[in-house]
């Protein structure tokens, strides 16, 4: 068989496609695609545990999508229940008293305990104004949280987005939490999609992860 | 409290503001890409199916005629197509002949490429093995001169890698035949490489799941969603 090589390719059109498609970043929505190639590779690296994953997808979160707090929960396979397993942005008290709280499948999917909006295919906002009473306390500032929502578009303080990670059977094995966007407004659609597609890689890492887990154990 | 207390009218502005309907190119191929992740993660379909899926995305959304989806063979150094779209019959079927070894996979020599991105290179007429020429629609015309940088010559094509843990390709996306008969712009390029990345991450999944045991992690959960993720 006759074999080309790659002196061939004239080094004027290669230099042309290199700067053409060069790997640096060019704008913001570059960027965001490269954090996210670098998100999954860091997802796949053995080496890194789940939560410093998770801590990279908060940061991923507050630098791209402006949200100054940002929690992931896992469901916990060993006490069959959900608890927050990173937090970003949250007063160190409030982070350490959040985690502590342990929240049952009812609590994940109750209209009537979390009263919330579908705002897309796997998320929702959680308006202040359904929120428990016992809730409240979790909150950077709860005297802000207990203020009245100023205009329909205001992103209050108390308000929160829950982005659903979806397991084998579409139930749910963990989620993002994302509060406070610097701008004060409700999110923009991109930013939402966006969120969902992060929680979409996150559940396919959990599942991944727990699979080696499991291998390991047996 | 209690959800009484959310107005309608807060109701009704998020879900007129958040409606489900993309509104521009770039939220299409985002909602695209959320569906795929959960198809990709319904164990019912097969991967054939998801690689389906994603060829008839990249056909219909970033305007290449030629979409062909390869996957490395589990456990074995063979990775061949096992998606084609937009081949005649004939081609279609030498694709899905084909098989490449690590060679063929990782050596400059065998395909000649430029990088194009993290994941993608372009392997361009001019550097492709004689015995690859038959891989065209239009086998005549892939001896075509280059008149322009800017121009995608017939036997030029785009390999966009799907990675596992160890770098090791996995499998690739490869896109030829743009509809304007150019080069892609960046942009299409980096959602490709985005999208590939996304059915790396499918593929481990679906190939951890075949192992014994892996059909378990993640059942133990009680209930299902509150949401359709279709």
């Amino acid at each position: 068989m006759a074999t080309r090589t790659s002196s061939q390719i004239d080094s004027t059109f290669r230099q042309h496609i290199e700067s053409k498609y060069s790997p640096i970043p060019r704008d913001d929505h570059e960027k965001l695609i490269d954090a996210l190639l670098g998100l999954m590779e860091y997802g796949r690296d053995r080496r890194q545990s789940l939560h410093s994953f998770f801590e990279q997808v908060t940061r991923l979160i507050f630098r791209f999508f402006a949200f100054d707090q940002v929690a992931v929960g896992l469901y916990d396979r060993k006490q069959k229940d959900y608890y927050v397993d990173v937090t970003f942005g949250y007063r160190d008290d409030l982070a350490a008293e959040y985690k502590k709280v342990r929240y049952d499948y009812d609590d994940m999917v109750s209209q009537d305990r979390f009263p919330n909006i579908k705002i897309g295919k796997i998320s929702e906002l959680n308006p202040i104004e359904g929120l428990p009473e016992d809730e409240r306390r979790l909150f950077n500032r709860p005297y802000a949280v207990s203020a009245a929502r100023q205009a329909l578009d205001q992103f209050h303080e108390g308000d929160y987005i829950d982005v659903w990670m979806m397991g084998p059977q579409k139930n749910i094995i963990g989620w993002l939490e994302l509060s406070n966007p610097r701008d004060g407004k409700l999110p923009s659609r991109m930013t939402v999609m966006w969120a969902e597609i992060i929680a979409s890689v996150c559940a396919y890492v959990i599942r991944r992860r727990w699979f080696q887990e499991d291998q390991a154990r047996s | 409290m209690g959800k009484e207390a959310i107005t309608p009218e807060f109701r009704r502005l998020l879900e007129t503001m958040y409606s489900p309907v993309p509104k521009d190119d770039n939220e299409r191929i985002l909602n695209n890409f959320i569906d795929l992740m959960a198809l990709g993660s319904d164990r019912r379909q097969p991967l054939k199916a998801v690689f389906e899926q994603v060829a008839r995305l990249v056909f219909r959304q970033f305007g290449f005629s030629e979409v062909a989806i390869g996957l490395k063979v589990k456990k074995e150094d063979i990775w061949k197509y096992e998606v084609a779209f937009g081949y005649t019959k004939d081609v279609e079927a030498k694709l899905f002949r084909t098989r490449y070894d690590r060679d063929d996979m990782y050596s400059q020599e065998r395909f000649p490429n430029i990088k194009t991105g993290r994941l993608s290179e372009l392997n361009v007429a001019e550097g492709l093995p004689l015995i690859e020429t038959d891989k065209y629609d239009r086998p005549y015309r892939w001896h075509a001169k280059r008149t322009s940088f800017e121009e995608f010559l017939p036997g030029d094509f785009l390999d966009v890698w799907m990675l596992d843990e160890k770098k090791e390709i996995i499998g690739w996306i490869e896109v030829s035949g743009p509809k304007d008969k150019l080069q892609p712009p960046r942009s299409t390029l980096r959602w490709i490489e985005l999208l590939a990345s996304l059915c790396a991450e499918i593929v481990m999944l679906r190939w951890a799941e075949e192992e014994p045991g892996g059909r378990k992690a993640g059942l133990a959960i009680p209930g299902t969603a509150p949401m359709s993720t279709q």
